[in-house]
């Protein structure tokens, strides 16, 4: 089985624990030892600090990684400070980006229409999928962002372990939402995940480098679940969601 | 032995695990499912688990039930499951009983963190870990911050022939980390697991380099948590097969007499 991680984090953090791989070649390291054939990534100085300029320096730093396709981290622009929609488009498709990945509590920003219209018209009528982990906006704010945008596939990543009666009902209104499965740690999980909702929205993810590919792979390795099933979590379903992006 | 292979075959591995760290009991908050005997067990076929050391209940609470709870399974699955007994600080009952109650008990469970907030050295728990230091058993110790690990130490000191597994504690944070590797050297009877939620890849490599591998033991928390995450941390890290082996088994056999 081959896997593609939908998720991961290249750049050095502010912090990281004792042995914690941050560098690109370590986390290229990993990604082979677990066989995941291709990731995409985003740079965490795009997440953490100067969005446009971490997004460059993204592109730059996997330029001569095919494995790593660019995520680039976004924002409303509300004053400039970020791509508007028809730019974006021009840039990502310049530069072979298809995902963008939102925080809106981070970036200290509402997520409702009245701010973040555009860019998520942008992502409806070019059916880019949005990530965003889900400490960013949980429970109640997790459903409000995807009845807010029907039209828009999202992604939520690093997620945990006491998630289950918060999500579900959320995955029932909202077809629209997507669960990456790094940190999904619930026991049975993905067995009940698959039996309740469907295989077809889980997303293998990794969130290295402060999740772990090891686990997240034996995750869905062990999984009591068809191995077509697997096959649509360990890559199938991004492969898909990618390939509907209209740039 | 290609651990990697292991893993992605998906199938009931076939080396030996024991995992020292399971929880026998739902925790509502958690996992939306029965979490007794019969479910562990069917989850250990899945994985290949040899054995698993079970706590009773999530938590702490009303250990009498739980701590039943947990025999009842131990009758049934004798050559699967072993049992801690749960303690208090709030009673000074007697944790003989329940060694007479089933012969699956193996040691002792401290959650005092959970049980109001208690230290793990308050001198109401002392005459528990005296009885564990007179028989030599395992008390397996809930931990996650450096203080925790710190008065974990003071007991193993206090108590050299009770053997303390230190939970969490290795892969949490640096402060916790440094005290039980401070701890380990200063005590040989003071062992870890491998349980944690969530923690990056590396992380069980850099302790081991620290401490060696003799005294860390396979623990995955299931099932509070999905069982086969750590199974895949440990096999598909960087340590070596001798490494892997100790964590999975024989450091296990060795601590707990099994």
């Amino acid at each position: 089985m081959r896997f593609f991680d939908a998720s991961c984090r290249l750049g050095r953090p502010a912090a990281f624990g004792e042995g914690m791989p941050w560098q690109t070649d370590e986390i290229l390291e990993i990604m082979a030892r677990c066989h995941i054939d291709g990731a995409l990534a985003y740079h965490i100085v795009a997440r953490e600090g100067e969005t446009q300029d971490g997004n460059e320096l993204l592109l730059r730093e996997i330029a001569q990684i095919p494995q790593l396709q660019p995520q680039w981290c976004a924002l409303p622009a509300t004053y400039d400070e970020f791509l508007h929609a028809d730019a974006l488009r021009d840039a990502m498709k310049e530069n072979g980006v298809r995902t963008l990945r939102i925080a809106p509590k981070s970036f200290a920003h509402s997520a409702r229409p009245y701010a973040m219209k555009e860019l998520m018209g942008f992502a409806a009528e070019c059916r880019v999928p949005v990530f965003f982990d889900y400490g960013e906006a949980p429970c109640d704010e997790l459903y409000e962002i995807c009845h807010d945008y029907p039209d828009v596939s999202f992604v939520i990543t690093n997620t945990a372990y006491a998630l289950n009666r918060w999500l579900g009902p959320v995955l029932d209104a909202c077809g629209n939402l997507y669960l990456g499965t790094g940190n999904y740690v619930p026991h049975r999980g993905l067995e009940t995940f698959c039996k309740y909702y469907a295989a077809d929205r889980l997303v293998f993810n990794t969130n290295l480098p402060t999740g772990s590919a090891t686990a997240a792979v034996s995750l869905v390795c062990f999984a009591d679940i068809s191995k077509e099933e697997k096959e649509l979590i360990a890559h199938g379903n991004i492969e898909r969601l990618l390939g509907e992006v209209r740039l | 032995m290609d651990y990697t292979k292991h893993i992605f075959a998906g199938a009931p591995v076939d080396f030996e695990v024991i995992d020292v760290h399971v929880h026998h009991g739902a925790n509502p908050g958690y996992y939306p499912g029965p979490a007794g005997g019969d479910d562990i067990v069917h989850a250990m076929g899945r994985l290949g688990v040899d054995i698993c050391c079970c706590t009773p209940g999530a938590t702490a609470s009303d250990f009498d039930y739980f701590n039943e709870q947990l025999a009842k399974s131990l009758d049934k699955h004798p050559h699967k499951l072993r049992g801690y007994v749960m303690i208090t600080p709030h009673d000074a009952a007697d944790p003989d009983r329940w060694f007479k109650r089933s012969p699956g008990f193996i040691g002792l469970k401290s959650i005092p963190f959970c049980q109001g907030e208690v230290s793990i050295d308050d001198p109401r728990l002392w005459d528990y870990y005296a009885y564990a230091d007179r028989r030599g058993l395992p008390v397996l110790v809930h931990t996650w911050a450096a203080p925790e690990v710190e008065a974990t130490t003071r007991m193993a000191e206090k108590y050299p022939n009770a053997r303390f597994i230190v939970a969490h504690a290795a892969l949490t944070g640096s402060a916790a980390k440094q005290a039980l590797i401070d701890g380990m050297k200063q005590c040989e009877n003071m062992a870890c697991d491998t349980a944690i939620s969530d923690t990056y890849d590396g992380a069980l490599e850099w302790f081991v380099d620290k401490v060696g591998a003799d005294r860390v033991l396979y623990g995955s928390d299931f099932i509070t948590f999905e069982c086969s995450h750590i199974l895949g941390r440990v096999a598909m890290s960087k340590l070596t097969d001798d490494e892997k082996e100790k964590i999975f088994s024989r450091n296990a056999r060795q601590w707990l007499r099994l």
